[in-house]
């Protein structure tokens, strides 16, 4: 009311600083990414750090004389203490410079960078399949409660959530690849092979999917304005997809974001037995190698990207939730958000 | 509503069933349809099912398949794809003694000598060489042999490679680590004289090891270095493309001095860590060739009709080591005590079923200088005798114990569970401790291990390089801890004597005494396999440093 009587100039001026609030908090989540980033860089370098074995034996092999070992340790410098290891490992990732790995002598940042697009791309396409999965069969789950197809879906789902994703693997490389011969078993080098990896996935992905959107429709689905929608005599479709369905979207994009952070770090099992170079698997093998500049690189790479997801799917919540977009603008009315009274805005 | 759940519970049972049969029916040998069964199998495919076969067959007239003699082969195919266990990580064949990665790197890097089929020494990029005393030995380099970038191989090339083994602090040092460089010299293009510190029997050996490949002096200073941007060798094949942890390129080198080799012009490596899924290359015929099929789908390989699995004894034996450090493994009689109690022969039935051999010497079958018969030298299992020793040395009821292995080998961890039960019947209690394979190998050179299970490589494909690992300079040394100045000695003098009957004969007594001393007890000789599809011919196992060359493959 104070910007002048016109109820569409006060909507748009109402807008605007919605939107300026909004990218004040995205802002302020950027500034936020740093001491995490800082925090899990020292956690996995104090971790690397502390676990036993020395790197030199895995540089060198097993026929390493002790004289070679003292000289690696010098080359990497292996034998000074943790502050200053910690500091120089600070000095260089300030400019951009993640180490050499140990085994390969190669810039850690470009090995990362020779496996993230496959981890990237497996991370997408599956949860992708496990959306279209998911979400169709938990709306039909929700809206049939108790039919056949709810039944049905809720056992498959729970197999599929509890199955270990490297035999259910196993089986579709044993059916397809071995029996059948229709699909490649193991590498990356054209679309069909992504086919079993993404299903493998993208199957997991699709049963806790279609487990959250049931839930929460069904929670939706019995609010009054649902009744009230029906009562008008709006059509089911449009009362499903227009009123319910978006209502409920908040939890589903909660979990698909967890789900491809999940899949970006830990779809290690599925990488291996599919033989597809992924960061995953890469990282774990440098565990074992005790490369340790890779597995840090690799963690804070992997850690950056689930920051940057979880910064997209709050901002995607502004969007498909006006009344998360006004806890950002308002914080009074945030606060009766928080106590349901905006929720009919 | 009842009749409903009943029906769903039925339905899901039914699809877990059916899952778990397609998950299963593998171990069965499948019935092929006729159509599909490949062409070669009806001619001539070699056997599967009967003795183990060390090579896929040949066509040449010779029989022999690692020979610099031109043949007329054709292959009928123009590619190939094999399947390797773990990536080279680099493309410098200097760098890393892993033998996985000179699989790679092989093809592309060639040695100046190699192994023939009968394990004899032959002349490769080296034509000739000759001894002009027991110290100096004049190599004549073999003429008209190119690099990748075009220049021709010269001696100044060969000497520029083993100066930079050690210039570069390279792991491959120690392959010339009697050389003395300033002796040395390059006295001709195609000549050079190279000396050793002392008579050195197996030098000319060493330098069969591909981590000796050969390199291209003017490609690695133009390139400082970066063998990722310089791969050049003489070998076979020159790099295309490599892709970090998943496959490497390569294409036949056109102007390689055996002409018509490589048979196959395309080659492509792949690295497949995980072993199921290297098999499965195999059955499902995405590989040509499979290298390392494991202990646990050995049998199952061999079942199948539609592959043929290669196999020879490697190179490699593994001993159970008691580190004499440690109390109270310091006392023979305790150390003996052990071999009578632990039965090697279940141990080895349990871990490794019908992969490998149960061992019957300090080295592998097969490798030059192995004593001809150990058999006196490994006790049978005897318990009560087993007690009076613990007892004579003031253990009368036992003591507590660890052994450590590596926790990405599920075999020998079985094993070590196998001789725990076993040793727990003379009340000896041992506890497991399992690490992963850096921090185990770190502990063990450390000398921080009690007992262990530990294999040995004779990579030189002769007894010498095993058994110089227990003198005191060698990383191994800490693992077992004997100090025992005649061993010392007579190893010594057995790598110094350039006649072979007279170092075989000290290599002998060497394995004697390390067997007279209950030093460690010889547990495992390790075998190497490949699994091929069943119209690869010239393929063979490579024991001496399982690198196997691929140049010789054709399809017929």
């Amino acid at each position: 009311m104070l910007h002048g009587g016109n109820p569409v100039q006060h909507k748009l001026y109402m807008e605007i600083e919605e939107g300026k609030q909004v990218l004040r908090y995205i802002a302020k989540r950027i500034l936020m990414m740093l001491p995490i980033l800082f925090g899990i860089t020292v956690i996995v370098f104090t971790l690397m750090y502390i676990t036993p074995g020395d790197p030199a034996y895995a540089i060198l092999g097993e026929n390493a004389t002790p004289e070679q070992v003292m000289e690696i340790h010098k080359e990497y410098g292996l034998d000074d203490p943790y502050l200053i290891r910690l500091g120089r490992y600070f000095a260089g990732v300030l400019q951009g410079d993640f180490g050499t790995s140990y085994k390969t002598g190669r810039p850690v940042f470009t090995e990362i960078m020779d496996r993230y697009p496959n981890t990237l791309k497996l991370a997408l396409l599956s949860t992708l399949l496990g959306v279209v999965i998911g979400v169709a069969a938990g709306i039909i789950a929700a809206v049939k409660q108790y039919s056949i197809f709810d039944r049905v879906g809720t056992i498959i789902s729970l197999f599929g959530v509890s199955a270990p994703s490297f035999w259910v693997a196993m089986v579709l490389v044993l059916l397809f690849s071995v029996k059948l011969k229709i699909l490649p078993a193991t590498g990356t080098y054209g679309p069909q092979y992504w086919i079993l990896p993404v299903f493998t996935l993208g199957l997991q992905a699709s049963t806790s999917i279609m487990r959250m959107t049931r839930s929460s429709m069904l929670e939706v689905i019995r609010q009054d304005y649902i009744r009230t929608s029906r009562a008008k005599g709006q059509s089911e479709w449009k009362t499903i997809m227009h009123h319910a369905f978006k209502n409920a979207q908040v939890p589903i994009v909660t979990i698909i974001g967890i789900r491809i952070c999940g899949f970006l770090a830990g779809a290690v099992l599925v990488e291996t037995v599919f033989a597809i170079p992924g960061l995953g698997k890469y990282i774990i093998d440098s565990v074992n190698f005790k490369d340790y500049p890779v597995v840090q690189g690799g963690v804070l790479w992997i850690g950056l990207n689930c920051i940057v997801i979880n910064l997209l799917v709050d901002i995607v919540y502004c969007f498909i939730d006006p009344r998360i977009k006004s806890m950002y603008s308002n914080k009074k009315k945030a606060a009766a958000v928080g106590t349901g009274g905006a929720s009919n805005g | 509503m009842k009749k409903t759940m009943k029906q769903m519970a039925a339905l899901a049972a039914g699809f877990l069933i059916a899952l778990s049969v397609t998950a299963c029916s593998k171990t069965e040998t499948p019935s092929q349809p006729g159509g599909e069964t490949p062409a070669a199998q009806e001619t001539d495919a070699p056997a599967q099912t009967e003795a183990p076969q060390t090579n896929t067959g040949y066509a040449s007239a010779s029989g022999m398949i690692v020979s610099a003699e031109p043949t007329d082969i054709k292959s009928s195919k123009d590619s190939m794809t094999v399947v390797i266990s773990a990536d080279p990580g680099s493309l410098d064949p200097h760098d890393s003694v892993t033998q996985n990665k000179h699989q790679s790197t092989r093809q592309i890097y060639e040695t100046l000598v190699v192994y023939d089929d009968e394990g004899k020494l032959i002349p490769w990029l080296a034509e000739s060489w000759e001894y002009e005393d027991d110290c100096t030995i004049n190599f004549k380099i073999r003429e008209g042999v190119k690099f990748h970038n075009g220049d021709e191989l010269k001696a100044s090339d060969v000497l520029f490679t083993l100066k930079r083994l050690v210039d570069d602090n390279t792991v491959a040092a120690m392959q010339v680590n009697k050389v003395d460089f300033s002796k040395t010299e390059v006295t001709g293009d195609y000549t050079f004289k190279l000396v050793t510190v002392e008579p050195y029997a197996i030098q000319v050996a060493m330098l069969e090891n591909p981590l000796c490949g050969i390199i291209s002096e003017r490609s690695y200073q133009e390139s400082g270095g970066d063998f990722f941007k310089a791969p050049v060798g003489t070998g076979p094949y020159k790099v295309v493309k490599y892709s970090a942890g998943d496959s490497l390129a390569l294409e036949g080198f056109e102007d390689y001095w055996i002409a018509g080799q490589p048979y196959v012009k395309n080659l492509t490596l792949r690295y497949i860590s995980d072993s199921s899924s290297r098999v499965i290359e195999a059955e499902s015929g995405g590989a040509d060739i499979v290298y390392e099929i494991t202990a646990t789908n050995v049998d199952r390989v061999r079942a199948n009709e539609n592959i043929n699995l290669v196999s020879a004894m490697g190179a490699n034996t593994s001993y159970l080591y008691m580190n004499q450090a440690k109390k109270p493994f310091d006392d023979e009689r305790v150390r003996e005590a052990v071999w009578l109690a632990v039965d090697i022969d279940q141990a080895v039935e349990v871990a490794y079923g019908n992969f490998g051999q149960r061992a019957t010497g300090m080295i592998s079958p097969g490798i030059d200088g192995r004593h001809p018969d150990m058999s006196s030298f490994f006790p049978a299992r005897d318990l009560e005798k087993a007690k009076a020793l613990l007892a004579e040395a003031g253990y009368p009821d036992g003591f507590e114990t660890s052994i450590s292995c590596n926790s990405n080998d599920q075999q020998r961890k079985d094993f070590c569970e196998v001789i725990q039960a076993q040793l727990s019947e003379v009340g000896i209690r041992v506890n497991i401790d399992v690490m992963d394979s850096t921090q185990w190998a770190s502990s063990l050179a450390a000398g921080e291990g009690v007992m262990t299970i530990y294999g040995l490589t004779a990579s030189t494909g002769e007894a010498g390089r095993t058994l110089f690992r227990w003198l005191p300079d060698t990383s191994e040394w800490p693992i077992s801890s004997w100090e025992n100045e005649e061993y010392y000695e007579l190893i010594d003098k057995a790598l110094t004597t350039t006649d072979t009957d007279t170092r075989n004969e000290l290599y002998y007594q060497c394995q004697e005494m390390l067997m007279q001393n209950h030093v460690v007890l010889p547990v495992w000789h390790k075998e190497l396999n490949a699994a091929c599809q069943p119209d690869v011919r010239g393929f063979k196992i490579t024991p001496s440093y399982e690198q196997h060359y691929l140049q010789f493959v054709y399809f017929e």
